[in-house]
């Protein structure tokens, strides 16, 4: 089996991207979501992260033990890295509820983090691309690109 | 006694909510649909047909002014202009009915938006209408339903079904690609880079490759090579992608064909700015955000 793309098969994989997209959050809802989107299109400020700030508030894994191992995952990526998660800006309306300051507040008792696509997808991308090294401005742009 | 005269009370009290609850038969519903940027929101009540056959030309009788739906009138809100069946729908919050008709039905948007099912609105010049035809054989749908049953990067398709009629309605929306870059935003991308591709569902082996960045017929262009080059010698098979800016320095790729995208904005050209304010080097990342390919500036 030939392990080269022709030009044909190449597009068709790439064409095919829409599909794959669902790994990452889509802005799709059906009745019953509990976020709200930004307008989209629209790049926000993202706020400088709180000196000395740490994963204290971040809800504790028995506060949400109910909502699934993938959420539970997410949970424990911010708090391994609070420091990043409160330099980075959520797309998903919760700037407007009371208490939010950044990605890390999402994540708190009052927080949409428990179960927003859009909250837990930045996470995500923000934890993996610290993993791999990047800055807090590379992570910025990264989450604004997918996010707005 | 007093028990039973206690129970009786309840149960008379209790009796007209029942019988509430029992005629709200068409609970209210919702589904949206986001692409590139420009939201489609449809709030309806969903009634079924409980039985009921033939509704079509009889209990919603031809002619009718009907909301797809029932009590409150359905409505359709957008943030931004699209098109629906080519027909320009400004952006806003609109009631939606069908004139139904044994043939064609007429689709109304209406800015008159708060409106019950009955009475019939009054034609008005404000309205938007176009035709369509509805599938008359489509299978029985229990539920007046709603969904979006498929999307492209740019259009979709807002789907209504109850009884055994169907109607598409196609929707295209505004692209956010932004098309006019000049080439004074792209000079600091310009240049060869030493390319790595990584194995990804997009290249089932590794390899490498020199990419050019160029500014080429007033549009900024990646010459890609989708594979290596064959063992022979020969040049590896390759082609011109487009790129067009999305937030600082990120670029979307597309392709074109017949001078239509088929592809773009689920991939991102990131790029990394050295100390001479060019590019240093650049990320190629996967709708997953999978690192597909990473160039370091060579010219």
């Amino acid at each position: 089996m030939s392990t080269h793309h022709s030009r044909r098969s190449f597009l068709a994989i790439l064409l095919g991207a829409g599909t794959m997209s669902a790994a990452l959050p889509s802005r799709s809802e059906s009745t019953g979501h509990s976020c709200h989107t930004t307008a989209a299109g629209q790049v926000v400020e993202h706020p400088e992260p709180r000196e000395g700030i740490d994963a204290s508030l971040v809800q504790p894994d028995e506060a949400i033990a109910k909502m699934g191992k993938k959420t539970l995952e997410v949970f424990a990526m911010v708090r391994e890295i609070p420091e990043v998660m409160d330099g980075i800006a959520c797309y998903c309306g919760c700037a407007s509820r009371p208490g939010y300051r950044s990605l890390l507040t999402c994540f708190y008792e009052d927080g949409r983090g428990f179960g927003c696509p859009i909250c837990q997808g930045e996470a995500r991308l923000a934890y993996r691309r610290h993993k791999e090294g990047q800055s807090l401005d590379q992570i910025r742009r990264a989450i604004d690109a997918r996010f707005s | 006694m007093r028990f039973l005269l206690v129970l009786l009370a309840v149960a008379t009290l209790a009796a007209p909510a029942a019988v509430h609850a029992q005629l709200k038969a068409s609970p209210r519903g919702s589904v949206s649909q986001t692409l590139d940027g420009t939201k489609i929101d449809i709030e309806y009540a969903r009634p079924a047909l409980r039985g009921r056959e033939g509704l079509f030309g009889g209990q919603i009788f031809w002619g009718h002014v009907w909301t797809p739906g029932a009590d409150e009138a359905t409505t359709l809100t957008v943030n931004k202009d699209i098109m629906i069946d080519s027909t320009a729908v400004p952006a806003g919050k609109y009631s939606m009915w069908f004139i139904v008709q044994p043939g064609d039905w007429e689709v109304v948007l209406n800015p008159e938006w708060d409106l019950y099912h009955i009475p019939e609105p009054e034609r008005s010049d404000d309205w938007i209408t176009f035709m369509v035809t509805p599938d008359t054989t489509a299978p029985k749908t229990e539920v007046l339903t709603f969904d979006f049953p498929e999307h492209e990067p740019f259009s979709t398709t807002l789907r209504f079904r109850f009884d055994r009629r169907q109607v598409n309605l196609h929707i295209d929306v505004p692209s956010r690609l932004k098309m006019d870059v000049t080439e004074s935003d792209v000079v600091p991308y310009i240049g060869v880079f030493a390319t790595e591709v990584l194995v990804t569902a997009y290249s089932p082996q590794a390899y490498d490759f020199d990419m050019p960045f160029m500014w080429k017929d007033s549009t900024f262009v990646a010459a890609m090579k989708w594979a290596p080059a064959p063992e022979d010698g020969g040049e590896a098979p390759g082609m011109d992608m487009q790129l067009l800016p999305s937030v600082d320095q990120v670029f979307f790729p597309v392709f074109y064909e017949n001078g239509e995208i088929v592809a773009s904005a689920e991939f991102f050209f990131e790029f990394l700015m050295g100390d001479d304010g060019r590019a240093a080097s650049f990320e190629l990342r996967t709708p997953d955000d999978d690192l597909w390919m990473r160039g370091t500036r060579k010219e």
